[in-house]
């Protein structure tokens, strides 16, 4: 093989290998941006018998959008807050509910379904004319 | 049976379950894990600097392709059976659209359009093979209605102006727009409106210009047969199954129609809107418009003469990506003759690499769509069963509720990595390949592939990118 061509295989070569290096540095599982991940949980876990829980505590429009991580199998109960009578939706799991006067949406679930699933708020309008805001992210990730 | 099991048959069982109507077309993919981004990154280089140096030499190409008889009668029943399956559908389809429930995820119209027909059988035409010819329903009334009104079916090339073939590009955006902006596509009777256009267009080219029209003009056929080429198998005949590499049938030296690059692009700019719309960068652009003061009283007067505001940005943004693919496209190829010294045109270069880009497009496309056609495509079973809202259960599952397991994170990541991979490695050997095909010496050959082997791997990094993005509604 000509020289030249020779070392822009070994050139190749080599930085496959290094990018396939710096990829099995990292664990798959905490190689994310920082400004993306956000409010680890948070709470301590509430009282009563299901001590084991991740509480989330989230109110809509009270600060950025972030994206809550949690392995799969954990158990997890979303308290949500929002102004009365806004529907707040888990989608994914499909669970629901409607805001009441100062009372919070709690839902609890297992998280046995791995992807990112987004918390909404329905009816809320802004000025584009979204009527779904996200208060947060579930990321399920595999053990 | 767990709380959460107990939960989801609930709400599936809930009739007219506002909660569900809405997650129409939602993806909850994992992003891409940054090592295997940088990994499959690093790989695509890789690839390409091995097909460079392996593949090229002088010399003439051989196109390796295997073609398996098919006998004349089998052949003809299979296409005829096809052919009915196709109508039938379009039959249901519209009987569905029309009378069926009126929300998106329980009308089988808008299920079988956007989720199984538009994102897996377009996926199965490039991916194994290309039958929409055979079961192309419009293609087949248009060919009975010019049988019946005593009109020549096959007609000469030069009835039909060769513009014509513009057409099929601006219906691919149509449908692109119809698809990813307009609100029409979540309903199953404007659906059914739009598919009757479709089908009195399609009537009427047919009887005017016959088959010619569906192979110029018709969008739908045209997106097919040019996706067609990069599938393993192809009908190349009456008698013939063709079997070959994949990637290959874009070598194939035919008369490029008008309108190719524009439809490649469009396909290739298409496909990547739909993820970057759903990226951290783009829901910023909407945050950015939506809060800025200098914006707001043109926003607000926009507002006020009825127009949509959401859709305008996203009309702006899908036309700003098929733009620039074009865009770049032409200046890739300007730069390619200008290292290659004259010989051939602009045009011809432009139509002769175009499909190259196709690999990495469709590879991308399936690692965005393959966990929305398994769990968005279950809810073809239950709208099956009640296709007009009368109340039946044709196969026993009314009631089936949708499983989002049935695919794993980690499985849509690798086949992520392998799919873009392989589509990368195939683009660059099939592009030089072509390059061996219009230049004779491997010294020019090589130089034309430089502009065109960086491209394609922005193009896979821009796809791997957009699968590693968090999705932000």
């Amino acid at each position: 093989m000509h020289p030249k061509k020779r070392a822009m295989a070994m050139a190749g070569a080599l930085l496959l290998c290094a990018l396939v290096g710096i990829g099995r540095a990292h664990d798959i599982a905490d190689q994310w941006p920082a400004h993306q991940v956000q409010g680890f949980v948070p709470e301590a876990p509430a009282k009563g018998k299901d001590n084991s829980a991740t509480v989330i505590e989230r109110t809509l429009g009270d600060g950025p959008t972030g994206t809550i991580v949690v392995s799969q199998g954990a158990r997890v109960r979303l308290v949500l807050h929002a102004p009365a009578d806004t529907e707040l939706h888990l989608h994914g799991y499909d669970l629901g509910g409607t805001t009441a006067n100062a009372a919070p949406v709690v839902m609890s679930f297992r998280a046995d379904h791995v992807g990112r699933f987004p918390i909404e708020a329905h009816g809320v309008k802004d000025l584009l004319g979204r009527t779904d805001r996200v208060l947060a992210y579930i990321e399920v990730r595999p053990e | 049976m767990t709380r959460w099991h107990a939960a989801l048959v609930t709400m599936s069982v809930l009739a007219a379950s506002r909660v569900q109507a809405h997650a129409f077309g939602a993806r909850y993919d994992l992003p891409l894990p940054l090592g295997l981004y940088l990994a499959a990154a690093g790989v695509a280089v890789a690839a390409s600097f091995v097909g460079a140096l392996i593949f090229l030499h002088a010399g003439r190409v051989r196109t390796l392709h295997l073609d398996i008889p098919v006998p004349a009668n089998a052949g003809r029943t299979l296409s005829t059976m096809l052919g009915i399956s196709g109508v039938l559908g379009l039959a249901i389809l519209l009987g569905a659209a029309f009378f069926g429930p009126q929300e998106a995820v329980r009308n089988l119209a808008t299920v079988w359009v956007w989720v199984i027909w538009w994102v897996g059988f377009l996926l199965f035409s490039a991916l194994v093979v290309c039958l929409w010819p055979q079961i192309d329903p419009f293609r087949r009334l248009a060919a009975l209605l010019a049988w019946v009104a005593g009109r020549p079916w096959a007609r000469s090339a030069a009835d039909l102006p060769s513009a014509a073939g513009l057409l099929a590009p601006a219906g691919l955006l149509a449908i692109a727009w119809i698809e990813l902006v307009s609100d029409w596509s979540e309903d199953p009777r404007a659906l059914g409106l739009l598919v009757t256009v479709y089908l009195v267009i399609a009537l009427l080219g047919g009887l005017v210009w016959g088959q010619q029209w569906f192979r110029v003009a018709d969008p739908l056929s045209r997106i097919f047969e040019v996706l067609g080429r990069v599938a393993p198998l192809s009908v190349a005949s009456r008698t013939a199954l063709r079997v070959r590499p994949p990637g290959v049938g874009l070598l194939a030296r035919s008369e490029p129609i008008c309108g190719e690059v524009a439809l490649v692009t469009g396909l290739v700019g298409i496909v990547l809107f739909d993820g970057l719309s759903e990226t951290p960068a783009w829901a910023a652009v909407l945050d950015f418009v939506s809060e800025s003061r200098s914006l707001r009283p043109s926003l607000l007067w926009l507002r006020d003469q009825g127009i949509d505001l959401i859709k305008l940005i996203r009309t702006v943004g899908l036309f700003a990506i098929v733009v620039s693919f074009y865009g770049i496209y032409w200046l890739l190829i300007v730069l390619m003759r200008a290292l290659t010294g004259g010989g051939l045109t602009i045009g011809q270069l432009g139509r002769g690499f175009v499909g190259t880009l196709l690999p990495i497009a469709v590879a991308y496309h399936l690692s965005h769509y393959i966990s929305y056609l398994l769990i968005a495509g279950q809810l073809f079973f239950p709208t099956v069963s009640d296709p007009f809202g009368l109340g039946w259960d044709l196969f026993g599952t009314r009631n089936w509720s949708i499983d989002i397991s049935v695919i794993g994170a980690e499985q849509i990541w690798w086949i992520a990595f392998t799919a873009l991979i392989g589509g990368h490695a195939l683009s660059v050997l099939i592009a030089h390949q072509r390059a061996l095909q219009f230049f004779r010496d491997a010294r020019r050959a090589a130089l034309s592939q430089v502009p065109m082997t960086m491209a394609m791997v922005g193009l896979t990094v821009l796809s791997l990118w957009i699968l590693s993005q968090p999705i932000t509604e």
